[in-house]
């Protein structure tokens, strides 16, 4: 099915590859109501120095961000006009309109004295002053001339090393201006790198902390046992994980800024599968002390245990609600691995929620409650990202390329984290909940895997 | 917990996926190349086109064709089109008024031409030979019945005009639309006050009942203004319909 999709596509990107064009021109044209990204050109900015370190370049990383979103598709800047951002802040609506964007972004770097000045402004190509009949007739020259319309207008002063996470922060303002969603460019991943060891037959397990892109990567925990399961307090300051570093599970709970770590649960058997409450003051978990793996709650002040779920079947990867009250975890109970869900207070009754598919697991639901993402085996017998519609049951499935599993949400619940397979190794996916902007991270050095997206941290306001 | 595929399936999903991966890495990661109609093209989608009508010329005349326009008769004051200062042919003038007062609509007017014909029936037996009388009676009714008839004429093909650039004009805009990305599109409705120039260019176009989603609003308003200059009827008082209306969007994607 795959091969024939490309060979039927093939023909159409020869030919807009022979053309040389670009390929929103061809595509608008030939088609009604079509499904696409934000058209949207980020120029070089103003006092960016050419053929300087691309990381350090502020329009790349804005660009980077929003055309991994899925929503947004950046116009290549060689395509675009370059100049001072007086000059392009100027240029008429009707010129960026013939380059098919919808907004632009322009931008001013000002080297002073150690600090970079940086301002940046959000146009609007098709505001009402730059649209109709006040440009477009022909009987009032000057109005050709209209620039794009100012949505946002922003100042900074940082010190050079904060260029990136700048670069991230105005990525979050534009694709909120624009889409009325919080962006969530400037938050941090967390995953376990595993990578060869001494004589390559023992293998190293970092716990390791990067920006959402793979860069400012910084290791935590070390161990040559495994670490597994990473997630986030919701405040962003700590990660509970799993280790094996005693040679049997234990459960800790790391203070991302001080390496303060606490052990939470270290009972016979598995200790597994730690997940924060939306409150922070409780982890569900998985035990198997009493018997076959359960999903159990502990109070991380009194350290009380509930147990929420009985039976002989193996109950795993508990996820709360993001409204509190109740807990989705795969159970095998039915057979095989399905998700259910249950309430906290452990009275409630144990539901079925999924029932496409002979393998869903791997639960966690968007920040709005509307849909369950899943590691989902299709009838193809390959392993996708998919999501449920909670109220209508409705699946679908927002990956293909197969071995995807450890879907991680944003906080804004608009895009997954996963972990996939690229050339035999371990590597970190990204798709948009609309199954969009399928992306690789960055390769690593060794197999990169179990991706914890981290909560908002609030590092500019 | 994550089962590799069968080891025999390996090779071809490895193949596959590399291909895919080339591919996508050829074209920029341009995912929405391959996505191409959101609905086949007999199944065109339901766009809602009300414009702000005089009752004079409201009757709405039923479309079999999609997309669906149904002109919404009430007249929202704040809205309202300017008054014509125009004059107008008589006998269609004289008819708008009537029947605005009258709260009729033109055509059905048969008790009247009845009660004519009944008067002009008696006054025929009253007056048998007086064959002035008759002749001048004649005369009025043959007139009555033009007026009524160019009246409905005008009317009715002013309709049609309208309704089809009505037609017309919600088709460009769909052409010009870029349905955003978002996970939930499907049923979203927005409603959009345009303003036109006598050419047809658009000067103006704000959602005014928002969908709810912020980018579905912005692709909604932007493809309003691609589309300008929009389809403007030639007929001047049609014309005077589309200086000011409301476009009601819901592409149902």
């Amino acid at each position: 099915m795959k091969i024939k999709y490309v060979a039927f596509w093939l023909p159409i990107f020869m030919l807009s590859m022979a053309l040389g064009t670009a390929q929103a021109r061809i595509r608008i044209e030939i088609t009604e109501g079509q499904a696409g990204a934000v058209p949207i050109a980020i120029p070089a900015f103003a006092g960016e120095s050419e053929g300087a370190d691309e990381a350090q370049n502020l329009s790349n990383i804005i660009a980077q961000d929003l055309k991994l979103s899925g929503r947004f598709s950046p116009i290549a800047s060689s395509l675009l006009p370059s100049g001072s951002m007086a000059t392009l802040a100027r240029y008429p609506a009707k010129e960026w309109q013939q380059k098919k964007v919808e907004n632009v972004v322009i931008g001013e770097i000002k080297n002073t004295g150690g600090r970079y000045q940086v301002q940046v402004d959000l146009l609007d190509v098709f505001s009402d002053s730059a649209a109709g009949s006040e440009v477009a007739s022909s009987d009032n020259p000057n109005a050709q001339a209209v620039p794009g319309k100012l949505m946002s207008k922003v100042f900074y002063d940082i010190a050079p090393k904060d260029i990136r996470a700048l670069g991230h922060h105005i990525s979050d303002l534009v694709f909120e201006k624009l889409t009325g969603i919080k962006g969530s460019f400037s938050t941090k991943i967390a995953y376990v790198l595993v990578k060869p060891y001494g004589d390559g037959k023992r293998k190293e397990y970092t716990l390791e902390v990067s920006d959402l892109d793979g860069y400012n990567a910084k290791p935590l925990v070390k161990s040559l046992e495994p670490i597994m399961s990473p997630s986030w307090s919701p405040d962003g300051k700590k990660i509970a994980y799993v280790s094996f570093e005693r040679k049997r599970s234990q459960i800790y709970v790391l203070e991302v800024f001080t390496g303060r770590r606490e052990k939470i649960t270290q009972f016979p058997g598995i200790n597994g599968a730690p997940s924060w409450s939306p409150n922070g003051r409780q982890l569900a978990l998985v035990l198997s002390k009493d018997g076959s793996p359960s999903i159990y709650t502990v109070d991380l002040s009194s350290h009380t245990l509930k147990r929420l779920t009985q039976g002989y079947g193996i109950d795993t990867e508990p996820t709360w609600d993001p409204r509190g009250g109740s807990i989705f975890f795969t159970s095998n109970r039915g057979g095989g691995p399905q998700i259910y869900r249950t309430s906290t207070d452990g009275a409630g009754k144990i539901m079925r929620v999924t029932f496409k598919g002979d393998y869903n697991a791997r639960p966690s639901i968007t920040s709005d409650g509307q849909y369950l993402i899943i590691q989902h085996r299709g009838d193809d017998g390959i392993f996708k990202i998919a999501k449920q519609h909670l109220q209508s049951g409705e699946l679908t499935a927002l990956t293909q390329s197969g071995g995807d599993e450890s879907p991680s949400l944003s906080p804004n619940g608009d895009m997954i984290l996963y972990g996939t397979k690229s050339r035999g190794q371990s590597v970190l996916g990204l798709v948009s909940l609309a199954g969009r902007g399928k992306l690789r991270l960055p390769a690593r050095e060794g197999m990169v895997q179990e991706p914890a997206w981290s909560p908002y941290l609030n590092q500019y306001n | 917990m994550n089962q590799a595929p069968q080891p025999q399936h390996k090779f071809i999903i490895l193949s596959v996926f590399v291909h895919a991966l080339v591919l996508m890495l050829l074209i920029g990661f341009d995912t929405t190349q391959v996505i191409r109609v959101s609905y086949p093209a007999d199944e065109a989608p339901i766009i809602e086109a009300s414009l702000m009508l005089n009752r004079a010329v409201s009757k709405p005349v039923p479309k079999k064709t999609e997309p669906k326009i149904e002109p919404k008769p009430d007249i929202k004051p704040e809205i309202k089109p300017e008054p014509k200062p125009e004059p107008e042919p008589e006998i269609v003038t004289k008819n708008v008024v009537e029947i605005k007062t009258e709260k009729k609509p033109p055509k059905p007017d048969k008790k009247r031409e009845n009660e004519l014909k009944k008067m002009a029936e008696q006054s025929l037996e009253q007056a048998f030979k007086q064959e002035s009388l008759q002749d001048d009676l004649q005369k009025k009714l043959q007139e009555h019945d033009a007026e009524l008839k160019a009246s409905a004429a005008a009317s009715g093909a002013m309709q049609s005009e309208i309704n089809q650039y009505m037609t017309a004009l919600a088709s460009k805009v769909k052409r010009n639309w870029r349905q955003p990305i978002d996970s939930n599109i499907s049923g979203l409705k927005c409603l959009v006050l345009i303003r036109t120039s006598p050419q047809g260019d658009v000067l103006d176009a704000k959602v005014i009942e928002s969908s709810g989603n912020v980018a579905f609003d912005r692709s909604t308003e932007i493809a309003v203004k691609k589309a300008s200059p929009l389809p403007i009827p030639k007929n001047e008082m049609a014309r005077n319909q589309f200086k000011q209306f409301e476009f009601s969007f819901n592409p149902g994607a």
